[in-house]
């Protein structure tokens, strides 16, 4: 499939000519620019999703954010307000006082009892206290205050102290 | 700018007189700049589009001897190459990526275009006039003679469109931008053996085409 250089000596001359056939001059310089320009005008939902291939969703957001502000204000903003309704459905259902027997009620308590239980084969005793309608029940006065020990004494654990 | 100037007699592998600046770049300073440009940095990509734009536009204007195709397509090949900037795992240099883009996006144009060709070329420069290899073509006793070298340019342009995509773009890529069938085989994702053969068939029909301007 070599050719002999000679024998196409002739047309690799005039293939020579294509050489010098050239863009207007200065066409170059404009070139980089205009594709620049194209690059900066891409529409904005076209960059997001770009970036988003390219760095991740959680990258996309952030250079969102970054580049413009008054969408992060937005988002904030939404953001506390989601925080402010759910909160009142709560404080609406507190103030009726419905919260803690609706709680104690919950699949939750169902679950702690098949714990127990899964735990009384193991030697571990983790009864459960029934909550007393009138005990508040919040994130700093748990369901299960009122058995505080079991599962340590079931254990022979003891306290250590590390103050000499 | 290409310097067409020198040129001596071709070796296959290697065109002597390769112009066309080596592909080979600081391996570190291409990295970096690609680096930069996926975390969208402009500056980066801009300088890499700076780096490769002339040898990308001069493939796409021979593949299709139409000035404004070739500026839209290599517009369009650099964008596209910065949207899918995710995809280039660095396994090929960014030089052999992008021509890869720039050659698929231009034998698909020329795919859909193929019934409404049309030719829209580049002035020569006027140093064509004093290369000794082309003072020497029209000066000997031929019909070319008769041609001044635009209309030989034209006739040449004419004699590639015959060509196949593929046969085009080898003969352009190896006789023209100077690129080696190492690089070709690459770009084209062929084994070296089919450039050859492509190169030396693209040869054979061009040798035909313009007979009457070779004797």
């Amino acid at each position: 499939m070599n050719s002999a250089p000679e024998e196409f000596e002739n047309l690799r001359k005039l293939l020579k000519l294509k050489r010098y056939e050239q863009p207007p001059p200065g066409y170059f310089d404009r070139l980089s620019d205009r594709i620049a320009t194209r690059l900066e005008q891409e529409p904005e939902s076209a960059r997001i999703a770009r970036h988003a291939a390219n760095w991740g969703w959680l990258d996309a957001l952030r250079r969102v954010f970054t580049e413009n502000p008054i969408s992060a204000g937005i988002f904030a903003a939404c953001g506390v307000l989601m925080v402010v309704v759910s909160n009142s459905q709560y404080l609406d259902k507190y103030i009726a006082g419905g919260l803690a027997p609706s709680l104690a009620a919950a699949p939750g308590a169902a679950v702690s009892h098949d714990l127990a239980d899964n735990n009384m084969h193991h030697g571990l005793a983790l009864a459960p206290q029934p909550v007393a309608a009138d005990v508040m029940v919040s994130s700093v006065n748990p369901v299960f205050m009122n058995a505080p020990d079991s599962l340590l004494s079931s254990l022979n654990a003891q306290t250590v102290s590390y103050n000499h | 700018m290409i310097d067409p100037a020198s040129g001596k007699s071709s070796a296959d592998s290697k065109p002597a007189g390769r112009e066309t600046p080596s592909p080979e770049v600081p391996e570190v300073a291409e990295k970096d700049l690609v680096e930069g440009a996926r975390r969208g940095d402009m500056a980066s990509y801009d300088a890499l589009v700076r780096r490769y734009q002339e040898r990308i536009y001069a493939t796409v204007y021979h593949m299709t001897s139409n000035h404004e195709d070739a500026n839209d397509l290599t517009q369009e090949s650099f964008i596209k190459a910065f949207q899918a900037l995710k995809s280039f795992k660095g396994g090929s240099s960014f030089y052999t990526w992008i021509y890869r883009i720039a050659v698929n996006k231009t034998i698909n144009f020329l795919k859909q275009r193929k019934n409404h060709a049309s030719m829209s070329l580049n002035d020569l420069d006027f140093n064509a006039e004093h290369d000794p290899d082309l003072v020497a073509l029209i000066s000997d006793n031929t019909p070319r003679r008769d041609l001044g070298l635009s209309e030989l340019a034209e006739k040449l342009n004419g004699a590639m469109q015959k060509l196949s995509e593929h046969h085009r773009l080898v003969v352009t890529l190896h006789d023209v931008q100077g690129l080696s069938h190492e690089d070709i085989a690459k770009i084209m994702d062929c084994n070296v053996g089919t450039v050859r053969s492509r190169l030396f068939y693209a040869r054979q029909q061009l040798q035909a085409y313009l007979s009457d301007y070779l004797k």
